[in-house]
């Protein structure tokens, strides 16, 4: 009862606030690779079409998830199959553009290990069960015939990446799955941490595709609209992921401005590993919904109980 | 008497049947089926969950943990307490140690026990931790409030020690043994639940309430929720039966 009204309470105190939502632009992007791409964007985009820009680098997918349904978010990251059960359960956004291409590694201080039937009776770690990293090494594994919890044991106990990757670099992991630039910044911290599979490489050799791994969403309403803002900030968020993969010295310099890493050494190697490159959705429509549908045929409740209708590809 | 208890039941009934309405109400209003399900969707949820292959294992497994912690911390209290309810100085000993844990926030230790202890382990820690110092202060309150007169008559007429842990003891904590028993088991599911979602053992409600929350099934984690108020109140229901029975034996 008290949590009922504790419920609407909250619910119309949201809902007034999002309706006083300032007149800027407001992107939502996930530290990692996704900040790394648009970092230099970051440094030099602060209005478009005279309205401010705002950008905001936060830890989790998840609390991008709740900005998008408040409806902060004009711009947001988040990974693919999110974005397809965010357009499934409440419809308001669309799938603009693919930045970054498979970041995700199996790597540990287990050195002996080179290919899938070493992987046996082993204990790996993973982190938010049921998102990307997950969903994905579990179809790897099926592929190669091993079944998580008889074949080879499946640990979540570390929740977040950051956990995960501070477990991985003390070693209480042993082999954990991660993304990229914690995978180099590990590295960096504790040689024997050694980068063991990149799951970009595996994924091809099963599916003979690419992984177009993370996706940036624009609000509807935002660009019906200002048509002409998001044209300008999809080209601006290209030519950013084209500068950085040029520029690692100046690019690296520019992660350890906006906190995305602390080091300069590792932003530099960490810029290629991290496979960003941009391309808008509209031209790659049949690989995103062979991709969705790959983790459909798993369980479709990971890409929201059924592959996304035409409206979820944003047209330029 | 019997009039009052029916009136109350009909009160019990209206309570609950407004909660329904209440959220039904709500449902309609925001209208989508991921913020609020509507009761009856959720209803049906909960029916499909306790056809899936899955279902047994998983409530299996959470309710094994509950009562693997349940008699860890039970015998642990039991010993303990006991010994603190006679000894003064070991009550002033463990006194401090009980005011820690009972005041550490369940998330801390969790966060502690996933450094420590494997998945499985993890909530039968949260679970013997949470309910170890409700039971303890429990039974030494119980010791300390037995009639000392009535022992020490019980000595002057040379009853042996047996007898008088027996028929002295054993009765005068026996309703503190309860009530200790069920606030520790009302918050021990409710941290053994928070346990699993943050630890994702293989079965167990917390993985699958967390699991339901990253797909945004809504429908499935109110139905999860329920059957985990179900579990505590089934538990909360059997002590107090135990209780009764425990009494009426007491009287014959």
């Amino acid at each position: 009862m008290i949590l009922l009204v504790l419920f609407f309470c909250i619910q119309f105190t949201s809902c007034n606030k999002s309706q006083e939502k300032t007149d800027s632009v407001d992107v939502y992007t996930l530290k990692g690779p996704s900040a790394i791409s648009m970092v230099q964007m970051i440094d030099e985009t602060h209005t478009l079409k005279g309205k401010e820009v705002h950008f905001k680098i936060k830890n989790e997918p998840l609390q991008i998830r709740s900005l998008i349904f408040q409806k902060k978010a004009d711009f947001a990251i988040v990974p693919t199959n999110l974005a397809a059960i965010i357009h499934n359960k409440k419809p308001g956004y669309q799938l603009a553009a693919v930045p970054v291409w498979g970041t995700l590694y199996l790597f540990g201080s287990h050195s002996e290990i080179s290919n899938w039937e070493d992987l046996k009776n082993k204990r790996i770690h993973l982190m938010a069960k049921g998102m990307t990293p997950d969903v994905m090494f579990r179809y790897l594994l099926k592929e190669h015939g091993l079944k998580p919890g008889t074949d080879i044991q499946l640990d979540y106990s570390f929740p977040t990446h950051i956990e995960l990757a501070n477990a991985v670099a003390s070693e209480k992991a042993k082999m954990g799955v991660i993304s990229e630039p914690l995978v180099s910044m590990v590295m960096h911290k504790n040689s024997n941490v050694k980068s063991i599979m990149s799951l970009n490489s595996e994924w091809k050799k099963v599916t003979d595709l690419e992984i177009p791994q993370t996706a940036l969403l624009v609000n509807k309403n935002f660009a019906i609209q200002n048509p002409e803002i998001v044209s300008l900030f999809l080209s601006k968020y290209q030519q950013s992921c084209q500068w950085i993969n040029e520029n690692h010295e100046k690019g690296a310099q520019l992660i350890t401005k906006y906190k995305i890493l602390n080091n300069k050494g590792i932003a530099k190697n960490s810029i290629p590993r991290c496979n960003i490159r941009f391309e808008y959705a509209e031209d790659i429509k049949p690989l995103i919904n062979e991709y969705l549908n790959t983790f459909y045929q798993m369980n479709p409740n990971i890409v929201g109980g059924k592959l996304p209708d035409e409206k979820f590809i944003y047209k330029k | 008497m019997k009039n009052l208890f029916t009136k109350n039941k009909t009160y019990t009934f209206i309570s609950v049947v407004f909660l329904i309405i209440l959220w039904k109400a709500g449902s309609l209003m925001v209208s989508s089926e991921f913020i609020l399900p509507s009761p009856e969707k959720t209803f049906f949820s909960l029916i499909q969950l306790t056809t899936e292959p899955e279902f047994f294992n998983t409530i299996g497994s959470t309710i094994l943990r509950g009562l693997l912690g349940f008699f860890i911390s039970f015998i642990l209290a039991l010993s303990l307490g006991i010994f603190a309810g006679i000894q003064e100085k070991f009550r002033a000993f463990l006194q401090p140690l009980l005011v820690t844990i009972r005041s550490t926030p369940v998330i801390s230790l969790i966060l502690l026990a996933l450094i420590w202890f494997n998945v499985n382990q993890v909530p039968v820690f949260i679970a013997l931790l949470t309910m170890f110092p409700f039971i303890c202060t429990n039974i030494i309150d119980g010791i300390r409030n037995v009639d000392h007169d009535l022992i020490h008559m019980a000595q002057v007429y040379r009853i042996r020690n047996k007898n008088i842990i027996r028929h002295i003891y054993i009765p005068a904590i026996m309703p503190y043994i309860f009530s200790g028993t069920s606030s520790a088991m009302g918050f021990g599911w409710r941290a053994i639940i928070i346990g699993e979602v943050l630890s994702q053992p293989t079965y167990g409600i917390g993985t699958l309430m967390q699991n339901a929350q990253t797909y945004l099934l809504t429908d499935r984690l109110i139905a999860w929720t329920v059957l985990a108020i179900i579990i505590s109140y089934f538990f909360d229901l059997l002590i107090r039966f135990i209780e009764k029975q425990s009494i009426t034996w007491k009287q014959t």
